[in-house]
């Protein structure tokens, strides 16, 4: 809530004039503040990905950015300015045995818009539900390691969607919806979203992994703590954004392929905090914001996540 | 210490058997309104020997049998004398009338009524007239907010009425109303305090050295008295505002018997925000294009007490207080709206049982809840929970002597805590019906302290305070590995006792008088707390949840040394005091890096524990007579705190901590009718947690952080100026209006109420932010007396 008076040059009109002297207004008002913050070295981010489809799945190694008020945007798709790190030996394996040296990307369209974007990728490994996965990365003399365990994923049972028209001005909101079994007596976490078919060439890229439409990160976590054994209905929501004002990106003759996938407790509370702090307001009436806990080792920041995919594709008909 | 406390307890007891001598006690009171005066002085003229009048308005002195003058005084009221012949116990009730002061007489304030004489230190006291006459936001006048303008206490976070006191958090404040502890005394999210002026009759605070009947918070007790009701005719008062509107009503039901106040709040803040922001946006001003008008910002105040004097010996009193809060602002958070608020009921009995005895039985009824509803489609639902506090207490003021005024007494306090229980709402809730496990607690309390004349000059006051804690069942006690995964678990039945603590809290504080004019004093403070908000921000949600200590977390606790200086100037006219503390706190809480508090029925897994300390200095200049009034309050302080888990394990310091602290109240009367009146505040800036750098992520910039509160705002100020208006009032009419006119920020100092990093236009753009609450403001309001 915010208090202000109004401020205006204009001399014209009397009754504006009366307003702003002595109205007094709610609204926020947020505007623009210098801080200067101290320096300090970069770290290494990690962005890992193995899930129960078919690979080759990828590992992004980038540094941090401790200028934070410059963009990264380039403005080109799947690409920002982050500095890639290149020459790192990075190895996947799991808990039966499979072992697997990363190389460069292929030869694919996507490699010629990642060029230099510091991915690597999987020649053989193949992600199972119900196993454990070890991702050890060697830069120069520094090692770094995590592990994540792949939990399974019940199948969606059906997926639908329903219309709800859009604001004035808007085109309406095709709202996807799910349909499974929530297995009980255990803890489950999930991670829901979509995309449409034809968008992309590659489900396995972390990063296309969540599909950034303009200011909106499409996700949507779960935590069956108050889930029925029996989800009926579940919307999937169109993600989290610091405006926060947008809609779904679905429109008539689009196909959608909508993703169930599971998360372990320590991968929900990491995306938690991620999603948390598109809402932080300094700790005025939030908590005072702290880093997300990474699973991997020697002061790294990102995530190696394993994931069990569930999915199903919908087609919303032509008008 | 332990020697001292021996030494007095002896001469406690030889004094105990001299031989009897007779003693003049009752109650004094105002007049006008037939209400109890509490902290008037009683002395006998011409001699060094006099005492004041208890909380309750009760005075008892023993004399030598014979003749003499007794004088009795009160700020703002004519002195009075009586003179009798002492033979036995004599009961003397006094009526002091209020002074008709002329603007511009000076009338100096009765001698002893003052600070430098009492053992007390280390509190403040605020009448309601004074705390009417700052100037305030939008004319609405605030208890809570006015405190912030004197040493020692500050505001946790600008612009709201959550208070730090001496380095504290603002859950170590007791807060009474009617001796009824309030949990949530803020409204609107802290921009109001639930204490409607109208209903109150003074406020004062102890940031140290609180009276042993006080416990059960570590930095200070918030004393809120509601008006007692006029027993001599009906009047009232009432007001009209932007923000609210209010009535009161007070009279006697039994003349000099029975009386009666009610007082009614309603603020209707959204609809003033709507209606403005509207016009606004029709108008097409800059910032309002996007206004959203659904927003919903409503409260309400009740209060009613009701006196009923029996007799000379028997006093009944029953006040009550309901509040409730209702809030949903776009701007703040489109998603959630909340519902919180207070009931309380006291109901109280003063017996006089002899000339020396008096007792006061007290039962405190307190309810708060609070709801949060989630909008959103798929997790639609609403969280209700409340707690309630059940005590009994027995109180007895024993005047042995001219030399001991013995107090001692017994309380039982019973704790009931719901933290929640969830319901979906809406059509395409996919939420389950889910329980969070009550809790409860029982605390059984006894005291006695003594305020004791060593010589003429040194005077002491000490005493113990012996606490035990019970919490009970049925309860479910799990137990963690040292990384708090859980291993077992233990369950306690209906009553059992899951957990059981008790303490000692001796406090002792002693004055020196150097002169009439000069005293020096000092205290020690010992203090628990037995329950805990867990909040995790700096204005406070009334989500916040209260906790009761349990197996993990532990009672908080603090020590806490003080040295002060007192003295009066220019006869009197002045009263100037200094004062340095130093505080240790231990088993402070703060809540991990990442804490989940929402609807976690396992707190005790995402709080961490460690010590605090701060210390300060406190300058007071006040002049309280003539034409030119205020006062000059500075504060230098450092407040921090090292917890294990959080800031690497460092010391950091508390949001809150403020090093310079300066404010400058005065009003001015011109005549009769026109008065001009000015704040000017400085503090410098909190401390906020800021990013070290972002990393992309899927997309995405995001941030990490490295150290917790280590980046320092800039300073706070404003200069706030208002001018009262009493038009001249015909003979017959019985009606006062007042006027005021105000500017609240005349300078528009853009004042940080938060500030924080944020995505930009991309997600992997950053940039820094800051919100401020008011630019320069200015309002009328118009109040009326009837």
């Amino acid at each position: 809530m915010c208090l202000t008076i109004l401020n205006s040059d204009s001399m014209k009109n009397y009754l504006h004039q009366l307003i702003i002297l002595f109205v007094l207004l709610l609204s926020g008002c947020v505007t623009d503040f210098d801080m200067e913050l101290k320096d300090a070295e970069p770290r290494l981010v990690v962005d890992g990905l193995i899930t129960s489809n078919p690979g080759p799945y990828y590992v992004r190694l980038i540094k941090s950015n401790v200028a934070i008020f410059n963009s990264t945007d380039t403005g080109i798709p799947f690409t920002d300015n982050a500095e890639a790190v290149l020459d790192a030996l990075i190895i996947i394996s799991d808990d039966r045995g499979q072992i697997d040296t990363l190389g460069p990307l292929d030869n694919s369209n996507i490699r010629y818009l990642t060029y230099e974007q510091g991915y690597y990728q999987t020649n053989k490994i193949q992600g199972i539900p119900g196993h454990t996965y070890y991702l050890n990365i060697r830069i120069k003399d520094k090692v770094y390691s995590a592990e994540c365990y792949m939990p399974t994923v019940p199948l969606i049972d059906s997926v639908d969607y329903i219309i709800e028209k859009g604001e004035i001005g808007k085109s309406d909101n095709y709202i996807p919806r799910l349909y499974f079994e929530e297995p009980q007596n255990e803890e489950n976490f999930y991670l829901i979203n979509y995309y449409k078919v034809g968008y992309h060439e590659s489900e396995n890229l972390s990063y296309l992994d969540f599909i950034v439409h303009y200011d909106f990160w499409h996700n949507f976590i779960l935590s069956d703590k108050y889930l029925d054994p029996n989800v009926k209905a579940l919307r999937v929501e169109n993600g989290s954004s610091p405006n926060d004002q947008g809609y779904y990106w679905i429109f008539p003759g689009d196909e959608i392929n909508i993703r169930l996938m599971s998360l372990t407790a320590g991968t929900y509370d990491y995306y938690k905090i991620l999603l948390e702090q598109f809402e932080y307001d300094g700790g005025t009436y939030k908590p005072a914001p702290a880093s997300p806990l990474t699973n991997v080792s020697n002061g790294a920041l990102g995530f190696f996540r394993a994931s069990a995919v569930s999915q199903k594709k919908i087609k919303i008909p032509e008008n | 210490m332990k020697h001292i406390f021996l030494l007095t307890l002896i001469i406690f007891f030889c004094q105990i058997a001299q031989a009897q001598k007779p003693s003049i006690y009752g109650v004094v009171t105002d007049k006008s309104t037939g209400e109890l005066l509490p902290g008037a002085t009683v002395w006998v003229n011409g001699s060094n020997v006099g005492t004041s009048t208890n909380k309750y308005g009760f005075y008892s002195l023993r004399l030598h049998q014979g003749s003499h003058t007794i004088q009795y005084s009160f700020i703002g009221f004519d002195p009075q004398s009586e003179t009798l012949v002492l033979k036995k116990d004599t009961t003397i009730n006094i009526e002091l009338t209020k002074s008709i002061i002329q603007v511009g007489e000076i009338s100096v304030s009765a001698k002893k009524k003052d600070r430098v004489n009492p053992v007390e230190m280390s509190t403040q006291t605020l009448e309601i007239n004074t705390i009417k006459s700052i100037p305030a936001m939008m004319g609405e006048a605030d208890v809570l907010k006015s405190l912030q303008f004197l040493p020692g206490i500050q505001t946790t976070n600008e612009g709201t009425t959550n208070l730090s006191i001496r380095g504290g958090s603002f859950d170590q404040n007791l807060i009474l109303l009617d001796e009824a502890p309030v949990y949530n005394a803020s409204h609107a999210l802290g921009f109001f305090s639930t204490f409607n002026p109208d209903a109150i009759q003074s406020v004062k605070v102890y940031k140290a050295a609180y009276p042993l009947e006080y416990g059960g918070r570590i930095s200070s007790v918030i004393d809120v008295r509601m008006k007692e009701g006029n027993n001599k005719k009906l009047s009232g008062s009432g007001g009209v505002g932007l923000i609210s509107s209010r009535l009161m009503l007070e009279g006697p039901i039994k003349k000099d018997t029975a009386s009666f106040m009610i007082s009614g709040r309603y603020s209707y803040a959204g609809f003033t925000a709507n209606s403005l922001g509207s016009l606004g946006k029709e108008l097409n001003f800059g910032t309002l294009k996007n206004f959203n008008n659904n927003n919903e910002i409503n409260f309400f105040d009740l209060n009613a007490k009701f006196n009923y004097k029996l007799n000379d010996r028997n006093h009944l009193f029953f006040s009550t207080y309901a509040g409730h809060d209702h809030f949903y602002y776009y701007d703040i958070n489109n998603k959630s709206e909340l519902n919180w608020g207070n009931l309380t009921g006291t109901l109280r009995w003063n017996h006089i049982f002899s000339s020396k005895l008096f007792s006061n039985t007290t039962m405190v009824f307190s309810n708060y809840r609070y709801a949060y509803i989630l909008l959103d489609d798929a997790m639609h639902f609403s969280w209700s929970s409340n707690l309630k506090e059940a005590d009994l207490k027995v109180h007895f003021d024993y005047f042995l002597n001219p030399d001991n005024h013995f107090r001692f007494g017994v309380a039982f306090e019973n704790h009931f805590y719901a933290p929640g229980f969830i319901e979906p709402r809406g059509d395409y809730s996919i939420i389950t019906p889910f329980s969070l496990d009550d809790k409860r607690a029982l605390i059984v309390a006894a005291y006695f302290e003594n305020d004791q004349l060593i010589t003429d000059k040194l005077r002491i006051d000490y005493g113990l305070r012996y606490v035990t804690f019970f919490q009970l069942g049925a309860e479910k006690v799990y137990h963690y590995s040292e990384n708090f995964e859980r291993l077992d678990s233990a369950f306690y039945s209906h009553n059992e006792i899951v957990q059981f603590y008790q303490g000692l809290e001796p406090r002792i504080s002693l004055r020196y008088l150097i002169n009439d004019n000069n005293s020096i004093k000092a205290s020690f403070t010992r203090s628990k707390q037995y329950q805990h908000l867990v909040s995790n921000s700096s204005v406070g949600m009334p989500t916040d949840v209260w906790l009761p200590a349990d197996s993990y977390i532990k009672p908080q606790s603090s020590n806490q040394y003080a040295l002060g200086y007192f003295s009066n100037l220019f006869e009197n006219q002045i009263e100037f005091s200094a004062e340095i503390y130093y505080k240790d706190m231990f088993n402070l809480i703060d809540y991990k890096d990442n804490a989940d508090l929402f609807l976690n029925n396992n707190i005790e897994t995402q709080v961490l524990s460690g010590k605090g300390k701060s210390f300060g200095l406190e300058l007071f200049f006040r002049k309280d007579v003539g034409r030119f009034t205020g006062w000059v309050s500075y504060t230098l302080s450092k407040t921090s705190r090292k917890i294990e888990g959080i800031n690497n394990n460092e010391w950091y310091p508390a949001r809150y901590d403020h090093r310079h602290n300066l404010s400058l109240i005065m009003k001015y009367d011109f005549n009769d009718y026109w008065s001009f009146s000015s704040v000017f505040k400085y503090t410098s800036g909190g401390n906020i947690t800021v990013p070290e750098g972002t990393f992309n992520f899927q997309g995405v910039a995001f941030q990490y952080y490295t150290a917790r509160n280590g980046y320092l705002l800039p300073a706070y100020h404003r200069q706030d100026i208002a001018f009262t208006y009493k038009p001249h009032r015909h003979e017959h009419n019985n009606w006062k209006g007042e006027w005021n006119f105000g500017v609240y920020n005349v300078y528009d100092r853009k004042n940080v109420f938060a500030a924080f990093v944020k995505q930009g236009g991309n997600l992997t753009q950053y940039s820094a932010k800051k919100m401020y609450l008011y630019g320069i403001i200015p309002y009328v309001s118009y109040n009326i007396k009837f």
